[in-house]
């Protein structure tokens, strides 16, 4: 006998899990979700790194999808809890020789984004402001395309088909051709920004959207990254007060949520997926199905078993590769004052910028950085992202203090020693803090209470990030007679993958509402994101 | 014409190497030591799963001075550069169909070591194998990797 029972069984409550569940028990199933720590969320993580009183947000800092996430507006989000900023200053780069910042604002200050880029190239703000202006007003349609499943999966219906042709005129409107698709962002970017100052932006901006700089795809550049640069939010309290409103929604849908129960197995009889098995012993019954927010690997290679998966997942799984792309190292600074740049003698909004890159002088920097990091290498120069939340959202910080996180990108964990990480813990944030006092020089020594550093191999362990991979990792080449199919669906009845390695990026939470739309197809569900002001 | 995975093979593409009058003169100057893991997997149809090759390769100016194969790979601290190549994939390269230096990039082959200077060189690597697709026949016993998505053409990337 089963210790419990479930129509589903959710293994663990990251965003994406939470999403699942609240759309299942709202479709009247009995949902189970079970989570190997103590808190929710995966990577919408937020504790007191450094000192008591100081909330830094362990990996996801800003949150860019609020605009379009489908579970924001159907479960009614900000009643459980949660609340965002959508600071005036959105992205900006500042400079150690004191030069004027580049700014780049929400869309509705679009003449001071202008302003801010032509003052190195007029030609690029121009540039900018169309693609940008071009993409926001086919937002929708970009929407759809991250919160569909992709055909293989379900069929296409005549929206998603629309969908399609829309982006592909986008594509066209905004002055590019079909080659231009295949190039790298890199390429694409030189292509289109000729300052040093703008290119820097753009290379850190498509890292920290996880695309390889020299090897991605220029449509995926301007179809992410140029489409959410601006639109980013500050979850107050931190991205777990996110997470917390999420859980509470799907727990008010009639969903269970248990802490402290890592699952271990996951039961199959018959070639269907029956329950799972909890660390303690107990088993739980999935009556109808199981659906799993963690990555690939844990899910089929260690809860399952390589030898009871088929030929098809094994080769699947030999085949998948963690990083080197989405592998972030996140320092966590207690502050006294926050930095006081010396390019805010221009343009004193660089002092108040919601994500400002700081340690890059030009754009080869910036891919010498990334390119070390590609290469198993800790980068030479520590230039960061960073986001000194306090300044918005005082509850993040003891009154007059600050509380910095910021975003290092650093090997996958494998490619370090046990000792070498402890090595780059001790050192790295003292480089980081010597360089960034090269850019605010109140950034020293006196003005840190207290300091932290999570490398990747802590990703790994604490929020289940395999390699540090925040993507959970993805298919490396691909066989023409192996489809990209069972991104979802897996080949193995009743199981479903839900997490970050199915889709989305960000706390989207598309990976669990496209889930849930497969789920609903097969289940014959009830269609509950059909509404008539949404295109997906 | 000699087969993949044999020493004639091996011999041919140092002989390549060595005797490319660009590598003389645009190769990194210096001393390097590379580790190659060549690692089976359930695609290759010359490598099983388990039969994984180590062959520890040295390069000074450009030159491949020599090249062995090990039953255990040496300590990873000894390398300058550590290449891991599933054995599907090391094929799809020999036979044309996957793009090296797009797969290094994209983490399809694990690269450990200074990216920068491979990305400053990958001209020359382009060159390379273009002589290499020219100059070696290399045969396949057990049949040629057929075309494998994800061979991006080089042209558009870094």
């Amino acid at each position: 006998m089963p210790d419990a029972s479930y129509d589903a069984v959710i293994i663990g409550a990251g965003h994406n899990g939470l999403c699942l569940a609240a759309y299942l028990a709202r479709a009247g199933m009995k949902v189970g979700m079970f989570e190997r720590r103590h808190d929710e969320g995966g990577g919408a993580h937020t504790d007191e790194a450094t000192v008591p009183g100081f909330w830094h947000n362990l990996h996801a800092q800003y949150m860019e999808f609020i605009e379009m996430m489908p579970m924001y507006r159907d479960f009614d989000l900000p009643g459980f809890g949660a609340r965002m900023i959508k600071p005036d200053a959105q992205v900006g780069i500042t400079f150690a020789d004191g030069r004027p910042p580049l700014v780049i604002y929400r869309p509705e200050l679009a003449e001071k984004t202008r302003k801010s880029i032509a003052y190195y190239s007029p030609r690029d703000a121009e540039a900018f402001d169309t693609i940008r202006r071009k993409v926001l007003a086919a937002n929708s349609y970009i929407s759809a395309m991250l919160y569909s499943p992709p055909a293989y999966e379900i069929p296409l219906d005549a929206r998603t088909q629309e969908t399609m042709g829309r982006l592909l005129q986008l594509w066209v409107d905004v002055g590019f051709g079909l080659q231009e698709m295949n190039k790298s962002p890199k390429v694409l970017i030189d292509e289109v920004f000729e300052s040093p100052e703008m290119r820097a932006t753009m290379y850190r901006q498509c890292v920290e959207w996880g695309a390889n700089l020299h090897s991605g795809d220029g449509f995926g550049f301007v179809m992410c990254v140029i489409w959410l640069c601006g639109n980013h939010y500050l979850s107050i309290g931190g991205t777990h007060t996110l997470a917390h409103a999420m859980a509470s929604a799907a727990l008010a849908a009639g969903a269970d949520l248990r802490y402290n129960s890592p699952v271990v197995e996951i039961l199959n009889s018959g070639g269907r997926a029956t329950g799972v098995r909890l660390k303690d012993g107990r088993t739980i019954e999935a009556r109808k199905l199981v659906a799993s927010n963690a990555d690939p690997r844990t899910t089929f290679t260690d809860l399952i078993g390589l030898d009871k998966l088929s030929e098809f997942r094994k080769e699947r799984m030999a085949n998948w590769r963690f990083g080197p792309e989405h592998v972030l190292g996140t320092p966590s600074f207690a502050l006294r004052t926050p930095p006081d740049y010396k390019s805010a003698r221009h343009n004193p909004d660089i002092n108040k910028c919601f994500y400002t890159i700081v340690g890059f002088e030009d754009d080869h920097q910036v891919s010498d950085y990334i390119l070390q990091a590609y290469g198993g290498q800790i980068p030479d120069r520590p230039g960061a992202g960073t986001w000194v939340n306090s300044l918005w959202d005082p509850s993040q910080a003891p009154p007059g203090l600050h509380a910095m996180n910021g975003w290092f990108f650093f090997p996958r964990a494998s490619c370090l020693s046990a000792e070498e990480w402890d090595g780059v813990r001790r050192d790295y944030n003292g480089k980081f803090l010597k360089l960034w006092g090269e850019y605010a020089p109140n950034m020293t020594r006196e003005n840190v209470l207290a300091d932290k550093l999570y490398v990747s191999f802590d990703m790994e362990k604490r929020i289940a990030m395999p390699e540090g991979d925040f993507s959970h990792g993805r298919l490396g080449h691909m066989n023409p007679g192996i489809p990209r199919t069972h991104i979802y669906r897996t080949e193995i009845e009743g199981l479903y993958m839900c997490g970050a390695s199915a889709g989305g990026g960000g706390v989207s939470a598309a990976g669990g509402y496209n889930a849930y739309k497969v789920i609903a197809h097969d289940y014959g569900l009830p269609k509950l994101w059909r509404r008539e002001d949404r295109l997906y | 014409m000699p087969a993949i995975y044999t020493t004639q093979w091996y011999e041919a593409l140092k002989g390549l190497l060595n005797s490319n009058p660009e590598v003389d003169k645009n190769a990194p100057r210096g001393t390097f030591h590379v580790l190659a893991k060549i690692n089976g997997d359930a695609r290759s149809l010359y490598l099983p799963v388990g039969d994984d090759r180590n062959f520890v390769v040295v390069f000074a100016d450009g030159k491949c001075l020599e090249y062995r194969q090990v039953e255990t790979a040496p300590p990873r601290k000894d390398f300058d550069y550590i290449f891991e190549i599933p054995g599907s994939v090391f094929e799809g390269v020999a036979a044309g169909l996957i793009d090296l230096i797009d797969a290094g990039l994209k983490g399809t082959i694990k690269i450990t070591g200074d990216m920068r200077l491979l990305i400053k060189h990958a001209e020359l690597i382009n060159v390379l194998y273009d002589v290499y697709s020219r100059e070696v026949e290399t045969t396949w016993p057990k049949g040629k990797p057929v075309a494998v998505a994800g061979a991006n053409p080089a042209t558009a990337r870094r």
